[in-house]
């Protein structure tokens, strides 16, 4: 899919419709959001347009920054909630973001976290693949992904900040993220097939090092699933490892163990030899 | 030998340490000519299937050693297969695995070869050439060798994010058993060097003031120093482990104490318990440790002189909750923070919440709930405007088994990851 557009721009789209609404004062059960934060009156027509009419309330800063990671969920219901929860700060409850356990701040900081938590596993999971031309000159490096929620723009500039001095790429369904160690470029999302991105030479170096640091005595699936999902692994070169990493480590425990028992007691002195 | 056995056999040796953070560091971005950055809380990168975090290219230059340490899968006594990187192939492989985002940096330890400061002197080339040579802003943790010329340790501090030495065992009479080499003086005086360090620094950042027209003095070692116990190869009781890391923390300043259980190894000395690894005491101890740092705990509160080891069955501030029974309940919409962080099942971002939302809101049971409190843990010690227990007090008979019995449940409902969970 494509044509969805970023999710900024969808943010700067509801801002301005939810100021338009307010402006009108329409409550939240007036208004039907569609997916890229346009506003409606309920079997009604579009609103918009009143620029000039602007809102006179202010809001919280806490309620703008998590608006803005609650509008990359994928959750369609994202537009209204964040409606409702902004009419209740302007008409008498401004403080209502400071209470947690109410259903609706819980329900979109779930939300806003989840995101935060999509933009994190970006920032870990994304994997480059080096491609050179023919002379192996202009090295680039390209990576397909496909977050939890649309986070790509939100995140990018991660990747300037850490990759400067490199041409790199990030595709995804949502959208794409091209750095050419100059300016940032956002394009619209691609198809998996249409990445086409292959194998680079470091992935079985990397495997190496991942079989080589896991330690078979402490084997722990579940906390491993905990923090790595497998929807994640179908995009890191390390996971095809992870069944037979898993599978094999009680053998070796075992064996380890049996050693141990077998070993003669060494002589030991302080400080002195023992071998 | 290739560069990929050799990373099989020096990635295999460095697993036994425990720590493969990131974080700490203050804020990093890449010049406009090279490559990486640090944010505060630092990034995992994958997890292999021990649910181990891995962040930075975790290796050592090599697994030669002259030392004799009975716990360590490359003491020299040991059959072990041998590598040595150059300083060169480990900065490739940093590079190489950094670009493609596998790692957040570099974690470098060493076997002793020659000397200490020989070795000293390599781990320090490795990381002044990628800071200098390739300007390489990505974390770097080295390992500290405990008997280091002072000049080389303080050079290690310029370039890395972090330094580490391991104490390994709590008290001298278990190195004196366990690793013969090793002085728990040496040790605390090259922490000493790190920690002084780290307040000059820190001092001089301060008098240059933040308008200054000359550069601001490098940093030294932004993110601390840690160390490791190994848990479980000696005698060494939880109160001697924490009243250790109780003087690191407060005398060495340390950031963080981690924790090993102590886990069977090729080719191990049979002067060690051959077992499975202790996993459960080694959580506990993370526990404590976390009750030592975010909830006001001294040690004294953990142990006993009678139980000086932590409960197995139950969390030790559970543990702690059933000993002062007396304090119980506590009435979550007037008790001030403090006592908030006594409460079982309540945490530290739980007890921040409880008290932001109780300004403006008596809080029911269901709040709690959707405030994250463990409820099965708390229930018996706290009370809500709609809810007081019926069974606190020191006479409560049945208590003790009841909460166990929950407890239980839930630990075993959730994976544990006991380095990063800090919320009791």
């Amino acid at each position: 899919m494509s044509g969805a557009g970023l999710v900024s721009s969808s943010m700067k789209i509801w801002r301005s419709s939810a100021r338009a609404c307010l402006a009108r004062d329409l409550n939240p059960q007036e208004i039907a959001w569609d997916a890229a934060g346009r506003a409606s009156l309920i079997f009604g027509a579009p609103i918009q347009g009143f620029a000039d009419k602007a809102s006179t309330h202010t809001v919280p800063g806490r309620f703008l920054a998590m608006a803005a990671l609650v509008a990359c969920h994928r959750d369609p219901d994202r537009w209204s909630l964040l409606y409702t929860l902004l009419w209740r700060v302007t008409h008498g409850e401004r403080h209502a973001l400071e209470i947690a356990s109410d259903p609706l701040v819980y329900r979109l900081t779930r939300m806003h976290r989840a995101v935060r938590r999509a933009s994190h596993k970006m920032k870990a999971f994304v994997r480059f693949k080096s491609v050179t031309d023919s002379d192996g000159a202009d090295e680039e490096f390209v990576a397909w992904f496909e977050p939890a929620h649309r986070v790509v723009e939100l995140t990018a500039p991660f990747f300037v900040d850490r990759f400067r001095s490199m041409r790199w790429s990030i595709l995804t369904p949502d959208g794409c993220a091209r750095w050419d160690r100059e300016s940032l470029s956002l394009s619209p999302g691609i198809e998996r097939h249409a990445a086409n991105v292959g194998e680079d030479n470091l992935e079985n170096l990397w495997r190496t090092y991942y079989a080589g640091i896991f330690n078979p005595a402490r084997l722990n699936r579940e906390a491993m699933l905990a923090e790595m999902p497998q929807q994640y692994w179908r995009n890191l070169p390390e996971a095809r490892l992870i069944r037979e990493l898993a599978r094999e480590a009680p053998r070796r425990v075992t064996t380890m163990i049996e050693q141990t028992l077998r070993a003669p007691e060494p002589l030991r002195t302080r400080g002195g030899s023992s071998s | 030998m290739d560069v990929a056995q050799k990373l099989g056999i020096l990635s295999d040796a460095a697993k036994y340490d425990a720590s493969c953070a990131s974080s700490g560091a203050r804020g990093r971005k890449a010049s406009n000519t090279g490559i990486g950055s640090t944010e505060g809380t630092g990034i995992c990168h994958s997890y292999t299937p021990d649910g181990r975090c891995v962040s930075l290219l975790k290796i050592l230059l090599t697994n030669y050693c002259i030392y004799d340490c009975g716990y360590c899968i490359n003491r020299r006594s040991s059959g072990v297969q041998r590598a040595r990187f150059s300083a060169e192939e480990v900065v490739q492989l940093t590079l190489d695995f950094y670009r493609r985002n596998y790692i957040e940096g570099l974690f470098l330890s060493s076997g002793i070869i020659r000397d200490a400061d020989y070795t000293m002197e390599q781990l320090v080339r490795v990381a002044k050439t990628l800071r200098t040579t390739h300007e390489f802003s990505g974390y770097i943790h080295l390992k500290t060798i405990p008997n280091a010329a002072t000049e080389l340790i303080t050079e290690a501090g310029r370039w890395a994010d972090r330094l580490s030495i391991n104490v390994e065992l709590p008290r001298q009479k278990d190195l004196d058993r366990l690793a013969p080499e090793k002085e728990l003086v040496q040790i605390t005086r090259a922490m000493g060097v790190v920690r002084d360090g780290i307040a000059e620094a820190r001092e001089d950042r301060a008098r240059s003031g933040s308008r200054s027209p000359s550069p601001q003095p490098l940093a030294f070692t932004p993110a601390g120093q840690a160390t490791q116990m190994i848990v479980g190869a000696t005698d060494a009781t939880d109160a001697a482990i924490l009243q250790t890391s109780a003087s690191l923390y407060g005398v060495q300043k340390l950031k963080r104490v981690y924790y090993s259980a102590f886990s069977p190894i090729p080719d191990a000395s049979s002067i060690l318990p051959p077992s499975a690894p202790p996993l459960l005491r080694e959580h506990r101890l993370y526990q404590a440790d976390w009750l030592m740092r975010f909830y006001g705990f001294a040690v004294d509160e953990l142990t006993t002189p009678t139980t000086p080891d932590l409960d197995l069955d139950i969390d030790p501030k559970l543990s702690w909750a059933l000993r002062n029974r007396g304090r119980f309940p506590m009435d979550v919409n007037s008790v001030p923070k403090e006592d908030l962080l006594r409460i079982p099942g309540v945490g530290v971002r739980s007890v921040k919440r409880i008290i932001a939302a109780r300004r403006w809101h008596r809080l029911r049971l269901e709040d709690l709930t959707r405030l994250h409190v463990a409820m099965s843990r708390a229930m018996p010690f706290l009370s809500t405007a709609d809810y007081s227990p019926t069974r606190i007090g020191p006479d409560s008979a049945g208590l003790m088994e009841s909460v166990t019995r929950n407890h239980q449940l839930d630990l075993w409902s959730r994976p544990s990851v006991s380095a990063v969970t800090g919320e009791l």
